[in-house]
């Protein structure tokens, strides 16, 4: 969800009215990412080293622009799940003539996401081989759930307001929640995920949602969360992952921390950067190993 | 241990270093404890230990089965489950042995340095067998995601060195005993562990088993999932051994549940199963209980 996430956010000129009752929300992204006050799986992952909460701050205070680099995870995003901004079609392979780039700020400005002719007919291939995937098509069976809906709720702990946008709300079932999520990636290699599920935060996400369903009653602790992640080039491979108990745990671990925090800075106003305090540094441990061979 | 009283006293051991002054109860105490220990092997020599009665304590004490279950420990270590016997075990062995003398002493405490220098030992009386280690035991507790954290509580310290120091101990313990002796009492503890209180038909214990890890939340199937597969119904003993030696370690907090039984794993067979049995939802049936909508009130 992430990629979707932040390619729409345009900072309204005033917040909407706060949601204060949990519940199930339908929305647009632009109107989801306009609840600030609420904590995002994402906001949480920026309150949290490597980043710290000034850099949060900043970025809620001042939402960026849409990426180029977004767009096809977008695209997709939206072929696969049946909602969102339109796809925009624009008929130049070079966007540095004038005409070129005209048309696609008129696309940006009318809300709609520009597409390179190539990159129009990558996006549909994606979406036809998910579809054609024995797991992925059945995860994503439009008639058996609902995409993109608005979850928010309340922390008890802290009363933090928390949000969550789910790519895919399963419909009610009989057995246990199966919570997909889509992903575009480099690499659908499981030992590249790995990696990219601490570089992202899948675990963090994996728990974030899980407490959502939780909290509204759609499910029990039994709720499962998988990633379906598709490779954005051909053949467009996809792996559905779930991170195991461990990842998770610790997941949940940080998401408790970053809750604390945001509760502690938003009563205080005061939003630290890495440190307040003069920071002892020494050299990178390889670097001190290497040189002290070398030199002392 | 007499010396000729006429020849000068030159080639005599020298006297061991002492403090300058002893108070009346140290010195008391000094003599107590030479007269203790010169006692303890005169007589162990006197009454040597009678293997076959040894053996035979043995057999019984870890057919009991509350102590086979305490025989036993088992923890995460990254990604493998590190397993041993306990303190108690060690202990037990000694016990039944005879003539073993063992203890763990504090020599030194700095609480500047935060640490302290401690000592275990066992001595075994009869053959003059002794093994003694001295090491140092840092005030500190490590975690992977804070480092090192110095411990100020005295009851924290003495938790630290007095775990270390029974670790320690323990090895100390098997340093003197036969190997074989070892190796029996496990074998047996294991039986006892496996064979589990005997009074009650397998099935009962098997639903026993069941219904106390129920209490811990974990379900038939992630308990089946860690007997590799194999249904409850068709539970050996065996199983029920290894499942109250978790049980145990999870009891003092060497493994948690999560460890020992991962939640349910997703497959293909269960998404596949779903989609199979769940219809295609009509407009209306697909949408979650009023309650869930925005407004409703929903906690």
């Amino acid at each position: 969800m992430t990629t979707v996430a932040q390619a729409g956010a345009q900072a309204p000129a005033a917040g909407p009215d706060p949601i204060t009752e949990p519940g199930i929300h339908d929305m647009t992204n632009e109107e989801y990412h306009s609840h600030r006050y609420a904590l995002s799986s994402s906001g949480a992952r920026k309150l949290l080293p490597p980043s710290c909460p000034a850099i949060f701050r900043y970025e809620q205070d001042h939402p960026q622009p849409p990426k180029k680099i977004w767009d096809i995870g977008n695209a997709a995003h939206k072929l696969v799940l049946g909602n969102g901004p339109t796809l925009k079609r624009i008929e130049h392979e070079m966007w540095t003539t004038k005409a070129a780039k005209a048309d696609v700020a008129e696309a940006r400005d009318a809300g709609e996401i520009p597409l390179k002719p190539a990159e129009y007919q990558q996006v549909h291939d994606m979406a036809d081989a998910l579809r054609a995937h024995p797991v992925a098509s059945l995860l994503f069976d439009p008639e058996r759930g609902t995409p993109e809906r608005s979850l928010f709720w309340r922390d008890e702990k802290t009363g933090v307001m928390r949000r969550a946008r789910l790519d895919w709300l399963p419909n009610p079932r009989s057995g246990r929640l199966i919570i997909p999520d889509y992903k575009t990636c480099r690499s659908a290699n499981p030992e590249k995920l790995q990696k990219d599920i601490e570089e992202y935060g899948y675990h963090q996400q994996d728990d974030w949602y899980r407490s959502a369903c939780h909290a509204l009653g759609i499910a029990d602790e039994t709720a499962a969360f998988v990633f379906v992640c598709q490779e954005k080039t051909a053949p467009y491979v996809i792996t559905v992952i779930e991170v195991n108990a461990t990842a998770r745990r610790i997941g949940a671990a940080r998401n408790r921390r970053a809750l604390e925090i945001f509760a502690h800075c938003t009563a205080t106003g005061y939003w630290p950067g890495y440190s307040d305090d003069v920071v002892p540094l020494s050299l990178p441990g390889w670097a001190e190993t290497r040189d002290s061979l070398e030199y002392l | 241990m007499n010396y000729p009283a006429t020849t000068d006293q030159q080639f005599a051991v020298p006297a061991a270093p002492a403090p300058a002054f002893i108070g009346q109860g140290t010195a008391v105490e000094q003599s107590r404890a030479v007269a203790e220990v010169q006692a303890a092997v005169v007589v162990a020599r006197q009454f040597p230990r009678n293997e076959a009665l040894a053996v035979q304590k043995m057999r019984t004490g870890f057919a009991q089965h509350t102590l086979a279950v305490r025989s036993f420990f088992r923890f995460r270590r990254g990604s493998s489950n590190v397993s041993g016997e306990t303190i108690q075990f060690a202990k037990e062995l000694a016990r039944c042995w005879t003539n073993i003398h063992y203890g763990v002493h504090e020599l030194r405490r700095d609480d500047a340095a935060g640490e302290s220098e401690m000592q275990a030992w066992a001595w075994d009386l009869e053959t003059n067998e002794r093994a003694s280690t001295t090491f140092i035991v840092p005030h500190t507790r490590w975690t992977k995601t804070d480092g090192g954290t110095r411990l100020e509580d005295p009851r924290d310290v003495y938790e630290n060195n007095s775990n270390n120091g029974a670790r320690r101990l323990r090895e100390m313990i098997f340093s003197v005993l036969p190997d074989w002796f070892r190796e029996q009492a496990k074998e047996i503890a294991t039986n006892t562990v496996e064979r589990g209180q005997g009074d009650k038909p397998l099935a009962q214990r098997i639903a026993d088993c069941i219904a106390h890890f129920e209490g811990l939340g974990v379900t038939v199937e992630q308990l089946e999932e860690n007997r590799s597969g194999r249904p409850s119904g068709k539970w050996t003993n065996l199983d029920l051994g290894q499942l109250s030696i978790i049980s145990e370690s999870i009891r003092r907090g060497e493994v948690t549940v999560d460890e020992e039984f991962p939640p349910q794993r997703v497959t293909v067979a269960e998404i596949t199963r779903q989609h199979t049995e769940q219809a295609p939802a009509a407009e209306s049936s697909g949408e979650w209980p009023a309650a869930r909508q925005p407004g409703a009130g929903a906690e």
